[in-house]
């Protein structure tokens, strides 16, 4: 029980760097979507793995709204990302806008565990106006059985996504002088 | 190594590393225990894996369009500093390199060129892949995968993992067949086969040699039986007789979960006839002879079955993992002499993780094994078990070893564990601080190095110790 309170208080005392934190009201619209190898058309994120992302924006201060990927329609048929902004602008945003997309694909079986690779592209638009920030990255994902596929090598990158899309946050609210 | 770090510039890389410090104070190499019978954690040594896959037509999302890569893996159980091979190039191996295709020919099917393998799955407590079929087999291999079935079949060779440098030519041929029901239900069953041809002619083909008495196989005096039985009629010596050999292996999965807190039991079995081995050669007053052993072991059986399930007791805050093992080993031809062939083992390991926070863990765990060997004495339990080794007395030609047919151990671990992606019993990289501790029937139960001689001229002594305990330091990473 030392142990664990020394834990506890030690852990406490670790300062992170603050979030910048944004005006009040200030709102904007995440669409996240998946597409998997072989498949026609893109699907939501899991739950977990939107939630996660609404939370890293939600302590900046900004309001977010998410539109889920299964919704988009003839938006899945574009595959650029900047298209696809285009697109979502005329049907789903007209300020600030995230269009997170994951792309998780099989790699191959390690030591009893089932990698695959979670390919991810982050897009911030701030205005209609203003150049996109685009990010894009890998996460290698473990998972433990077989059966564990597409959805949950997304929901397992959520932690990585989330903090990367923080960054991002981060960077344009500071830009913007918050 | 030139070649490998380009290769590794120019491809996707993954790979897994584990590596520890544990000073040991009480005489031995580092490891808690003698095998992960009693749980992986502190049993194991360092290891590291790296894979390469270069795609050369990437597969791509919403495409039905042909695609291939090729993938490279070295691995092995050395690194510098942290165990008695200090990380030498020798002891890595290119344990795989295939290539494979997909939507060719037929949609949805992955042809496979190369080193093969299917198995449904690892038990993770233990670090063992109990149903596992052409992982010994170069060849091909086709995989259909559809959204509740997944069938693959190959076919190939397995003479190089059978028989090393002694190589003859063994057929192999695999198939699995998994079905998932809904995603809460799982079931998988398989099977290998193999045969290895007769060869008339070939020293390395399957032969036996006439008129070999088990034991004298088993004491490595068959030859000098033979002279002493037929002084000066070395000329006489039986011949080998060539034969064909087979053996195989059915294996078996049931995996069910995402009920409640139950994250998901998995259940694998195995039943495998082993692949008779080749053989051996004696020497007896400077003449030698080859003593071809198909006859003496084309009876073992080994039967293993494995369970392990994962509850998450209070989502994101306490995991279980709980898992348990047992084996019955047979071997038809040997009734006399105590061996690894001919045994039962059974083991449970539980391993508990609480989140301090999402970084800062505590683990503990426990293990309970029981092993007991079918022809007697397989172990010492205590220092002067070398005047007890048959039946209670000492007998220099006595086939047993030690003077217990039974070994009883209890691991017990505990200790921190910092994993910066979060939560998760299987989540890494971790970095971790555990003590451990064992109690064994077995004297000096660890790899060690003590002269175990109890004659005159040991300098060293003996020593008589039951618990061992040992401090770990480590680290360990998928990436």
């Amino acid at each position: 029980m030392v142990l664990v309170l020394s834990l506890m208080a030690l852990t406490g005392c670790i300062k992170p760097t603050p979030p910048a934190t944004a005006e009040p009201g200030l709102r904007i619209t995440v669409v996240a979507l998946a597409e998997g190898a072989g498949a026609a058309e893109v699907v939501d994120t899991p739950a977990r793995f939107d939630s996660s992302i609404l939370d890293v924006l939600a302590l900046r201060g900004l309001t977010a709204e998410l539109v889920e990927g299964g919704r988009l329609g003839p938006v899945s048929a574009a595959r650029e990302s900047s298209l696809r902004v285009e697109r979502l602008r005329g049907d789903f945003a007209e300020g600030a806008m995230l269009l997170v997309e994951t792309r998780p694909g099989y790699y191959a079986e390690m030591n009893g565990q089932y990698r695959w690779v979670v390919g991810v592209t982050l897009t911030l638009s701030a205005s209609q106006s203003r150049p996109n920030q685009t990010v894009e990255f890998d996460v290698p994902v473990f998972l433990r059985y077989h059966h564990q596929r597409e959805a949950d090598a997304v929901d397992a990158a959520g932690g990585v996504v989330a903090r990367r899309v923080g960054e991002l946050a981060d960077d344009w609210l500071r830009a913007a002088g918050g | 190594m030139i070649l490998l770090v380009a290769a590794a510039l120019a491809a996707d890389v993954a790979g897994y590393v584990r590596i520890m410090t544990r000073p040991d104070l009480e005489g031995g190499d580092g490891r808690l225990g003698h095998w992960n019978l009693y749980g992986r954690l502190l049993n194991e040594g360092p290891y590291a894996a790296l894979e390469l896959r270069q795609s050369i037509l990437e597969r791509k999302p919403g495409s039905l369009a042909p695609w291939t890569d090729v993938h490279v893996r070295i691995e092995g159980g050395t690194v510098q500093g942290a165990d008695a091979q200090n990380g030498s190039l020798a002891f890595l191996r290119l344990s795989q390199l295939y290539a494979q295709a997909g939507n060719i020919g037929l949609t949805g099917v992955t042809w496979r060129m190369g080193t093969l393998e299917s198995n449904f799955g690892d038990l993770g407590l233990y670090d063992m892949r109990l149903a596992q079929v052409l992982g010994d087999t170069v060849g091909g291999q086709a995989r259909l995968e559809t959204p509740g079935l997944d069938l693959t079949a190959g076919l190939g060779d397995a003479g190089f993992p059978l028989k090393g440098a002694e190589y003859n030519t063994v057929l192999s041929g695999g198939v699995t067949a998994r079905v998932n029901i809904l995603d809460h239900v799982e079931l998988g069953v398989g099977g290998q086969g193999y045969y290895e041809p007769m060869v008339v002619g070939n020293r390395y083909a399957p032969h036996s040699t006439p008129r070999v008495s088990y034991e004298d196989y088993a004491r490595g005096e068959v030859f000098e039986s033979f002279l002493r039985d037929n002084p000066g009629e070395m000329i006489n010596f039986p011949d080998p007789v060539a034969s064909d050999a087979r053996s195989w292996k059915a294996v078996g999965y049931l995996g069910f979960g995402g009920f409640g807190p139950l994250k998901w039991n998995a259940i694998y079995a195995h039943y495998s006839l082993l692949h008779p081995r080749g053989h051996v050669t004696e020497t007896w007053e400077g003449e030698s002879v080859d003593i071809y052993a198909h006859d003496l072991t084309d009876e073992r059986t080994q039967f293993t079955i494995g369970d392990e399930l994962q509850l998450s007791v209070v989502e994101d805050r306490w995991d279980v993992a709980l898992a348990g093992l047992y084996g019955d080993y047979r071997d038809g031809d040997n009734d006399i002499a105590p061996s690894d062939d001919d045994r039962t083992f059974a083991s449970v390991v539980i391993r508990t993780q609480v989140y301090v926070s999402p970084t800062v863990h505590l683990l503990a765990e426990s293990s309970f094994a029981n092993e007991t060997s079918h022809n007697g004495n397989q172990w010492r339990n205590h220092k002067d078990s070398i005047f007890t080794s048959d039946d209670g007395a000492s007998d220099s030609e006595g086939l047993e070893y030690g003077d217990a047919a039974e070994r009883v151990t209890w691991q017990g671990k505990a200790g921190v564990v910092l994993n910066p992606l979060g939560p998760g019993i299987y989540t890494r990289p971790s970095l971790r601080v555990l003590y451990g501790v064992q109690y064994s029937t077995q004297n000096n139960a660890f790899g060690n190095s003590f002269v175990e001689s109890i004659g005159e001229y040991n300098d060293f002594g003996n020593v008589e110790r039951h618990w061992h305990n040992v401090v770990a330091l480590e680290a360990e990473a998928w990436f």
